[in-house]
């Protein structure tokens, strides 16, 4: 999971309400980082990654609430929704994951060595190794039935039609959240409201020399 | 003639250890003092341990009040003012206990807050001091200290430390006396704490409050004959103090010099954090006051009558510091987070689980979010600890939400597949047994009270605006 980039040279003494601007923008240009993924469903670790990211920017809007404008929390829920959907995309690649692990003799639909890989990776990325290891625990998958094997098989390409399903959900809602510009949106919101605090951190010139 | 028409008040401090009273004539700008007694209830006690006031305290309590009021009024007193301080701040059962006192002595016992408690505690160990353009305020404390920098009487700078003569000497200094290697440790974690907080170098004289330095004034007068009239202690007096705390043992301090023994054995640990804060401030000396909060109330009722809270609120009311409301913030959702252990570790609702997920996703938020203003090598400490605990309510959670997706889905499926989906859901159950297993031994073994001090203190502080 992608972590939280420290920040640097916020002034623990300088007002809440100037930190919080800053932290914002920072955590949302980390959102946006992932934007060229966005098109890309195959890369389900970075649209993982978004999700947290946006997940970061709602969380960092909801806890400094009191010090942004009103106008913030319908970004941090409008944030909520495309979390969501991501969430949902996530928990069916998940559960794509456990069955291409559990079914790895051909009845998965890998073709190519890179695809193979690229499960693989998967696998590693998206499964606990406790999780992998007690459905893989070789007496289980052994009494494994042949008509078991064929019913999870059958769900497995249910599953399927459910991630391609999740992912055009998501997908309509960013197109609609680049069309509206949300990003400047939340630059804007952050703008504004702004000027007299940052007359007030002239004034005092505390966060200058308090970054240390 | 002024004198007879200024009024006698009465104010009661209802504090972690003691229940104090002063009685005063009141001047908007000085006191008469006509009374000062304090008894060692301690409530924080049972606070401490239980999270509530029990019975006997309560009751040792609701006694003292009955005994300060009818002192009170043998004065002529015209008002009694009772404010309570941290431990009833924390005291799950603080509303019936301001119930009690209301009901058997009528007095109105007002729950203040810490911002509130600063300033009243600056107002009153200031008011004799006379004038300076600069000065610091530290209120010693068994559990926490207090430090506020006023200049030309306006509060410019305050924190609130959870640092302690009772807290440090807990930590480091169990053995009596002390051995040299437990306060070598001491030292070494003063030094660094104070000096990551960068303290304001701004305030030539120091004004010290508590119990902890009014006892060090009573010893430095006691073993090296100091005049008794003689209010400041010099960084030399503080120095021969911790010679001998160190070197005798508390039964002996309090048979010799005259100290409770209660007092003398945590009196080290308080000489040492009054060293390193003036080490930390490069004062030589510091004047120690035996007056606080309840001389504050006094003044500030005698300035502004019946409004006198709010006054000081307003006075108060200073836009929020980065640091301050990332202590504020940090704590409430790690508590928030523990408040769902009890509720995880009973196995009743798998609801609890995600709840308590939740909460540590938030704090998580939080502290990425304050993390600029924290001290980095012991907030990645408290970063790793609640990151483990989000990643085992994680798998746990996450696999509940495997289970309760195929449950739902069964029924839409053909025969075959259900039967492959249930054997799948046989072996996520075992899986969430086991996590479950390893959630319950963790969460046994967190330590939460000591979490919440070591997220408290990896909170750094700046220099004065």
């Amino acid at each position: 999971m992608a972590k939280a980039r420290p920040l640097s040279g916020l002034g623990p003494q300088a007002p809440t309400a100037h930190n919080a601007r800053a932290i914002v923008h920072a955590r949302l240009e980390e959102m946006y980082a992932y934007a060229p993924y966005v098109e890309s469903p195959e890369h389900c670790q970075e649209l993982h990654d978004l999700r947290i990211a946006a997940k970061r920017v709602r969380y960092t809007l909801e806890i400094f609430a009191e010090f942004l404008p009103a106008s913030s929390q319908d970004f941090a829920e409008e944030l909520a929704v495309l979390q969501d959907e991501l969430g949902a995309l996530h928990d069916s690649e998940v559960m794509l994951t456990l069955l291409r692990s559990l079914l790895p003799d051909g009845q998965s639909t890998a073709t190519t060595n890179v695809e193979q890989e690229g499960r693989v990776q998967r696998q590693k990325t998206l499964l606990s190794p406790g999780l992998l290891h007690t459905l893989l625990n070789v007496e289980r998958t052994d009494a494994l039935t042949n008509r078991e094997r064929h019913g999870l098989a059958s769900f497995l390409r249910r599953q399927e039609q459910r991630r391609i399903q999740a992912y055009a959900a998501f997908r309509q809602h960013w197109d609609q959240l680049e069309q509206r510009n949300f990003r400047a949106e939340i630059e804007q919101m952050l703008a504004g409201g702004i000027v007299s605090k940052e007359e007030e951190i002239h004034t005092t010139s505390s966060s200058e020399h308090m970054g240390s | 003639m002024e004198k007879q028409l200024a009024p006698v008040c009465a104010a009661i401090d209802v504090g972690s250890n003691t229940i104090h009273i002063v009685v005063a004539r009141c001047f908007p700008a000085d006191l008469e003092i006509l009374a000062d007694e304090l008894e060692l209830v301690r409530i924080g006690e049972s606070v401490t341990a239980n999270g509530m006031i029990s019975p006997e305290k309560m009751q040792a309590a609701l006694q003292t009040l009955k005994t300060y009021q009818t002192l009170a009024e043998q004065y002529g007193a015209r008002k009694i003012l009772v404010v309570a301080t941290e431990a009833i701040r924390q005291a799950s059962n603080s509303a019936e206990f301001i119930a009690r006192v209301h009901q058997e002595t009528g007095l109105e016992m007002l729950v203040i807050s810490g911002e509130a408690e600063a300033a009243l505690t600056f107002l009153g160990a200031t008011y004799e001091a006379g004038k300076h353009a600069q000065v610091g305020v530290m209120d010693l404390g068994g559990g926490s200290l207090e430090l506020v920098f006023a200049q030309h009487g306006q509060i410019a700078w305050r924190t609130s430390v959870p640092i302690g003569s009772g807290w440090l000497h807990d930590q480091y200094l169990s053995a009596n006396p002390p051995a040299s290697g437990e306060i070598e440790a001491a030292e070494t974690f003063l030094a660094t704490y104070f000096h990551g907080m960068h303290l304001p170098h701004a305030a030539p004289v120091l004004i010290v409050t508590g119990g902890s330095a009014n006892s060090l004034l009573y010893l430095a007068r006691e073993a090296f004959h100091r005049p008794g009239e003689q209010t400041r202690l010099s960084r030399e007096d503080l120095l021969r103090c911790q010679a001998l705390l160190s070197a005798l043992s508390a039964e002996d301090i309090a048979r010799i010099y005259g100290q409770p023994l209660a007092r003398a054995r945590i009196l080290l640990a308080g000489t040492l954090i009054i060293k390193h804060v003036l080490n930390q401030l490069v004062v030589q000396e510091i004047t120690v006051s035996p007056h606080g909060i309840r001389e504050g109330v006094l003044l500030a009722y005698a300035r502004s009558g019946e409004n006198w809270l709010s006054a000081v609120s307003q006075e108060e009311q200073t836009e929020e510091s980065f640091a301050e409301s990332a202590r504020k913030t940090l704590v409430e959702r790690l508590q928030t987070m523990l408040a769902w252990s009890d509720e995880v570790l009973k196995h009743e609702d798998i609801e609890a689980v995600h709840k308590m997920r939740v909460a540590s996703r938030r704090l998580r938020a939080a502290m990425d979010a304050y993390q600029p203003c924290c001290e980095p090598k012991q907030f990645a400490r408290v970063y790793r600890e609640i990151k483990r605990t989000a990643n085992l309510l994680g798998e746990a959670r996450d696999t509940d939400v495997m289970l309760h997706y195929l449950c739902e889905q069964l029924e839409g499926l053909s025969e075959e597949e259900r039967e492959g989906v249930r054997w799948l859901m046989t072996g996520l159950r075992g899986y969430r047994q086991q996590t479950q297993q390893e959630l319950d031994s963790f969460l046994r073994n967190l330590d939460g009270k000591k979490l919440e001090h070591r997220l408290k203190t990896s909170v750094r502080e700046g220099e004065l605006a």
